[in-house]
């Protein structure tokens, strides 16, 4: 399967070619630890050298030139960075430079690891890898690929199966619907049969004087009465059909629905992050909406349409083999053209689909962020830019409008000239004499005529249908990405439940977001069971990540988090997380009352728990200030609420689900001083006998810490109580000065002394 | 200012000390102006200067400077487009390029990003970035992408 990607994608060697395996391992009895390819030379043109790092040496192999470094002769490791082409190059003690390995982007992530090691051994530490050298090489090399998609041997045509795979839990309304369309094409043919039979059995003997009008009159009307029965029959085969067909589409669009979303409930944030909301959202809603419409009707055209042809085609051979040829010769190549211009239309649905994704972006940019569009007068420049993008996304559906409108007229064109062609044929024989032996029955003909007539119908369907299909193939596809995208946190299905004591250690722990920068850079600390920890630091050294670790929204790319010594990853997630409680800077709340957010979470909390925790989070007085107390509906994203009243509500939340750890992320950066206190004074009490991880960027918040760990740049540069890190003049009191600089300048010295 | 440059493309500046501090210089605009202002920062990425243009440099340091960037501002020059797939999750790219043939994909929802001068730029799930600027062969491959 992985082979796949690297011959496919990447076409690279998915493994380190055995000859450099035998020259490391047998010629210099070396021990593989860990390799990469590198993509460029020092001329920037691809190529493919290996790179392989070994317990004593340093190898690099390209097509017969090896270079073999002594590790300990690099004393320095020096990184350059560009848009495309990076390099690592590699110093001895006096600063000259041994080797550069250049680099694309694509090889980033083993580049990353590669200098890491480096520097692990420059320190003099061993390289101990979790991993082998083969593991690491497929996670570094596909990771991003992996990361989009997760089934590329699926062909496209395999889409359409595996959509009508859907259809398998309703074959009864399958087979219900599909007499239905069979029983309506067949009946269909009748009308036409039974005319030509009337002139020629009734209405032509009566016109010559064979029989009688009393006669003709009792032959005639049982063929109508046959005629009207047709008709009904066929329409009750219609009903049936649209009923059980229509009511199907919609069930099979309700079981995507259910099983998308219910899958984004197993993805994690990384995916979350990586897609727009609009995007998202509209797989579920609009994409499954296209299929419906496909299951329901589409198929069902289609496949009455192929009937219809394969039908009239016998009728018309076998009631005239020539004339009939005439007529069916073509087909194929009308079929053709469908095809090609199916062809056409997928290009163009593409580029439809790229202007509709832009206006929908327009959207899911400027809706979430109308507060910032209306406080600096923007209005007409979003409305411009979404009219803009509006017109830009109807030209193109104008353009595949006016391709499928101009091919299909010139398709029913071409089957009139057939029909044309047939009458030049026909119409020297219906003129002959009747004992000649070609000629052609006035009744004969009728019929003939009238099934010319229904023979466009099933054609013009086949070719609005390749429109259809190519839409609902290209919502398909868009659905199954997300049913394909496999959580990333690995799962085995034996997680314990453990209830947490709240003992976290960080052990060597390194994460990079993109598999690339390393965002914390092995990390190790512990705190014990009740502690009340503060980080701090600048914006982007890794706080909020460190949080996030320990919530298990990602795992780590190398190293452990044990909680009460037990690494993360063995615990089951859903058991873990509700026990970790999470007050945010900006608190999501959910439409619905203020007690349904309270209790989000768990529902079975008596009213009497929700109110003792709102009122230890200070938030009972505001609440009974709203008319409906606790059943205030708070609207979408709580915008009813002040920032203060939102952090107050998140904080009975989590009073309310106990959690054994808690994690305050900047819970009282948002609001006003007054609020603040009322924030504080709620937290005082929610943090009491738990362990606490308070991310604060002021200061002054974080004085009851047992202990305060500075971070920057994906490492804890600093630990220690505030008077402690104070004493020691680094980071923690730059940080502290910043602030108090700061706080003179807004307020003046006097409150300084008194607020900071 | 007084810059030299390494074997590996490390860029240093001559300080007033007249010691060699390493630096690195950064297009502010490098997509749609690549040759207008450049940030030179130290190792601790503070800015040292601004400058809006490489003219106020002499010759020699000029053209260290050009040659810097032109490793900073390297991307692979599509000049040819053999097919691209829509597959799961990805556009998946066959190119060829001036340093060879290349295979890259794309996200489904990413799409080129066309230049105010008319180079079409491509970044790819890795972050490498592909140039357009004048095709030799597939042109209609292209358009429904661009057009």
């Amino acid at each position: 399967m992985k082979n796949i990607y690297f011959d496919k994608y990447l076409k690279q060697a998915s493994t380190l070619p055995e000859q450099y395996v035998k020259k490391v391992e047998q010629q210099h009895s070396d021990e593989i630890k860990f390799f990469a390819l590198s993509d460029l030379d020092s001329n920037l043109k691809l190529t493919q050298q290996w790179i392989v790092l070994g317990a004593k040496n340093l190898y690099s192999f390209e097509s017969g030139l090896d270079e073999v470094i002594e590790l300990k002769k690099i004393q320095q490791v020096r990184e350059l960075r560009s848009k495309v082409a990076n390099n690592l190059s590699l110093l001895d003690k006096e600063g000259n430079v041994l080797t550069v390995l250049w680099y694309g982007q694509r090889q980033n992530i083993l580049f990353a690891q590669l200098k890491y090691l480096f520097e692990l051994k420059i320190k003099g530490q061993q390289i101990d890898l979790e991993k082998t050298a083969q593991e690491l090489y497929e996670k570094g090399s596909l990771a991003p690929i992996m990361k989009k998609q997760s089934g590329p041997e699926i062909e496209k045509k395999k889409v359409v199966w595996r959509l009508l795979s859907y259809i398998k839990p309703y074959r009864k309304e399958v087979l219900i619907g599909g007499i239905g369309a069979v029983g309506m094409t067949m009946v269909s043919l009748l009308p036409a049969y039974i005319s030509g039979r009337m002139i020629d059995n009734t209405v032509r003997p009566f016109q010559d004087g064979a029989i009688t009008i009393d006669e003709a009159m009792n032959m005639a009307w049982p063929v109508v009465g046959a005629l009207g029965a047709s008709y009904v029959l066929k329409e009750v085969f219609v009903w049936l059909r649209l009923k059980k067909m229509s009511i199907m589409g919609e069930k099979i669009a309700r079981d995507l629905r259910r099983d998308i979303y219910s899958h984004l409930q197993t993805l994690e944030m990384d995916f979350f992050a990586s897609k727009q909301t609009g995007s998202i959202i509209s797989r579920v809603s609009s994409d499954t909406d296209r299929i419906w419409d496909f299951v329901a009707f589409g198929i069902v055209e289609v496949s009455i349409a192929v009937i219809m042809l394969v039908g009239l085609s016998s009728v018309l051979i076998g009631m005239d083999p020539l004339l009939g040829t005439i007529m069916t010769l073509p087909v194929p190549l009308m079929i053709l053209a469908i095809f090609k211009h199916g062809q056409k239309m997928q290009r163009m649905f593409l580029r439809c689909w790229r202007k509709w994704s832009e206006l929908t972006g327009v959207l899911s940019d400027t809706i979430p962020g109308i507060q910032v569009v209306k406080s600096f007068n923007q209005e007409q420049r979003e409305t411009k830019r979404f009219n803009s993008k509006n017109e830009k996304a109807v030209d193109e559906f104008i353009g595949v409008h006016e391709a499928w409108t101009k091919f299909w007229p010139g398709l029913i064109l071409s089957i009139h000239l057939v029909m044309m062609s047939v009458w030049v044929v026909a119409l020297p024989r219906l003129i002959s004499p009747e004992t000649s032996s070609t000629h052609l029955s006035a009744g004969t003909f009728v019929s003939f005529l009238l099934y010319m007539t229904m023979f466009a119908q099933p054609i013009e369907i086949i070719g609005q249908m390749a429109r259809m299909m190519n839409r609902a193939t290209s919502s398909a596809y868009r659905i199954f990405e997300i049913l394909d995208t496999p959580s990333s946190l690995k799962k085995t299905g034996n997680e314990l439940k453990h209830n947490l004591k709240g003992e976290i250690e960080f052990k060597d722990v390194i994460f990079s977001y993109d598999g690339v920068r390393n965002v914390l850079k092995g990390l190790n600390f512990k705190i014990e069971q009740g502690e009340m920890i503060g980080l701090v630091g600048a914006s982007g050294g890794g706080k909020s990540t460190i949080t996030k670790l320990i919530n298990r929204f990602y795992d780590v790319t190398s190293g452990q988090v044990l909680l009460d010594g037990i690494d993360l990853r063995s615990l089951e997630v859903g058991h873990l997380r509700k026990q970790v409680g999470v007050v945010h800077q900006d608190p999501y709340l959910f439409h619905g009352t203020i007690f349904e957010n309270i209790c989000y979470g768990a529902a079975h909390y008596k009213l009497e728990e929700v109110i003792n925790a709102a009122k230890v989070a200070n938030a009972h007085d505001f609440v009974l200030g709203f008319k409906d107390g606790y059943d205030t509906i708070v609207g979408e994203r709580g915008q009813t609420l002040s920032g203060g009243e939102r952090q107050r509500i998140s904080i009975a939340r989590a009073i309310l689900n106990d959690p054994k750890l808690l994690i305050l992320d900047e819970a009282t950066s948002a609001v006003d001083t007054e609020t603040e206190r009322k924030i504080q004074d709620a937290l005082d009490k929610l943090v009491q006998g738990r362990t606490v991880i308070a991310i604060a960027h002021r200061l002054s918040t974080l004085r009851k810490a047992n202990r305060i760990f500075v971070v920057k740049k994906g490492e804890v540069v600093e630990v220690g109580t505030h008077s402690e890190l104070m004493a020691i003049k680094g980071e923690y009191k730059k940080l502290q000065d910043m602030q108090t600089e700061m706080y003179q300048l807004m307020h003046g010295n006097e409150e300084v002394n008194n607020g900071v | 200012m007084e810059f030299k440059m390494d074997v590996d493309h490390t860029l240093f500046l001559l300080q007033q000390n007249a010691q060699w501090a390493k630096v690195t210089l950064k297009p502010c605009f490098p997509k749609s102006h690549p040759d207008k202002y450049f940030s030179v920062r130290d190792d601790k990425e503070k800015e040292l200067y601004l400058l809006d243009s490489l003219k106020s440099l002499d010759e020699d340091n000029k053209k260290i400077i050009e040659e810097y960037l032109r490793v900073q501002s390297f991307n692979y020059e599509v000049i040819g487009i053999h097919h691209v797939d829509e597959e799961f999750g990805v556009h998946h790219w066959e190119v060829k390029t001036k340093q060879g043939d290349r295979s890259f994909q794309t996200e489904l929802d990413a799409w080129p990003d066309i230049q105010a001068d008319g180079r079409i730029l491509i970044d790819d799930l890795f972050g490498d970035q592909y140039e357009i600027r004048k095709l030799e062969f597939g042109h209609k491959i292209l358009d429904s992408y661009i057009e």
